[in-house]
């Protein structure tokens, strides 16, 4: 698959789990400190932080292909 | 707090932080021999915690803050063109700030997520002791194949090593050897394993030079520990943090120091000389804890 197709399904996956570990209610796994039904806004600043890097990524393949 | 207890935590953790020899194993089999457990584990540690990070990360970005501005110029332009051609990125700063940042983020990620569980399962110091000996078996074992490899560059200079040519630069890194590097930093985080060792030695057999690889990992070190330090930095505030927060304050500028000091020798010793001898000395200094703890277990020593 092309990389910058990848780039881009991976920015849309972490932007989800950045939404996921901001809301409260479900269960977040991989979360130490409060409760695991509470937000997390350090994992969701993470996921949006690496969404970014993935679209950031995606964008160099798309321009290295041309 | 006790402010001698302070001061040489503030010393270790500046020292060993750059040094390939596990800062973390060290603020847990130095406590354990010296009987300081219950500093460790008393809620003012958190605030001395975070400012040595703070006072370390600080020391890194001193050191480094050409490099760092040169990177984050680099970075811009190579972010705004979207492309890592010779006219956006002349000198190859764009491409180093991508790979650090590449290489950062398997330790940010693994950190996030299995940080607490990792260091509870292994803060045990006779753990420790043994990753520590480990550790001193990576370093070595990576020195050695990396004077192999290069000696056999030497032979035969028409053939291309397996892993590509050994001595190589920053510019020459490849993104999935920087993504490589940045797995090997998230080992660190079991305590005993040495953060700087094991990037150093990833990067060595990836066919950077000592130096290079030195250089890399003191940059990966920036973000990854100046994060740690500032995500923590909120639960300063809380009230029962503030009496000693002054002396935590004191022990990060200590270790910042030390962190500064370390750096800038680790930086010219590398120009010329080896790892073997932070492998000896992680060998011999975690076997010595290892008896130390297996005689304690047993009620032989104190």
């Amino acid at each position: 698959m092309k990389a910058w197709i990848v780039g881009g399904v991976l920015a849309v996956v972490c932007l989800l789990l950045a939404v996921f570990y901001a809301i409260p209610g479900p269960y977040h796994p991989f979360t130490f400190s409060g409760t695991p039904t509470g937000h997390h806004y350090t994992h969701a600043l993470v996921f949006v932080a690496l969404a970014v890097v993935c679209v950031v990524g995606a964008r160099f393949a798309a321009n290295a292909r041309r | 707090m006790n402010p001698i207890h302070v001061l040489l935590l503030a010393l270790l953790q500046g020292v060993t932080e750059l040094f390939p020899v596990s800062s973390l194993g060290h603020t847990v089999i130095i406590p354990g021999i010296l009987g300081w457990n219950e500093t460790l584990h008393s809620d003012a540690f958190l605030p001395l915690l975070v400012t040595l990070h703070l006072g370390t990360s600080v020391a890194l970005l001193t050191f480094f803050w050409r490099d760092w501005l040169l990177l984050l110029r680099g970075g811009m332009r190579t972010l705004i063109a979207g492309r890592f051609t010779p006219e956006v990125d002349p000198e190859g700063y764009g491409r180093q700030f991508a790979l650090v940042v590449v290489g950062t983020i398997p330790a940010g990620l693994i950190g996030l997520l299995f940080q607490h569980p990792l260091e509870k399962f292994f803060s045990i110091p006779i753990l420790a002791a043994a990753f520590l000996v480990l550790n001193g078996a990576v370093l070595l074992a990576g020195e050695l194949l990396w004077r192999r490899q290069r000696s056999k560059e030497k032979m035969i200079a028409a053939q291309a090593p397996m892993f590509g040519s050994v001595g190589r630069s920053l510019n020459e890194m490849t993104f999935l050897q920087a993504a490589l590097i940045g797995c090997a930093q998230s080992a660190a985080l079991i305590p005993g394993f040495s953060r700087s060792g094991l990037t150093m030695v990833t990067g060595m057999a990836n066919g950077l030079s000592h130096e290079a690889s030195a250089r890399f990992s003191f940059l990966l070190a920036t973000p990854i520990i100046l994060l740690a330090a500032i995500v923590e930095v909120p639960k300063l505030m809380g009230a029962q943090y503030r009496a000693d927060l002054p002396i935590a304050v004191g022990g990060g500028v200590v270790a910042g120091v030390a962190a500064y000091l370390s750096v800038r020798f680790l930086m010219k010793y590398f120009e010329s000389n080896r790892l073997d001898p932070f492998a000896y000395y992680c060998v011999i200094a975690g076997t010595l804890a290892f008896i130390y703890f297996a005689l304690q277990s047993f009620n032989i020593v104190p």
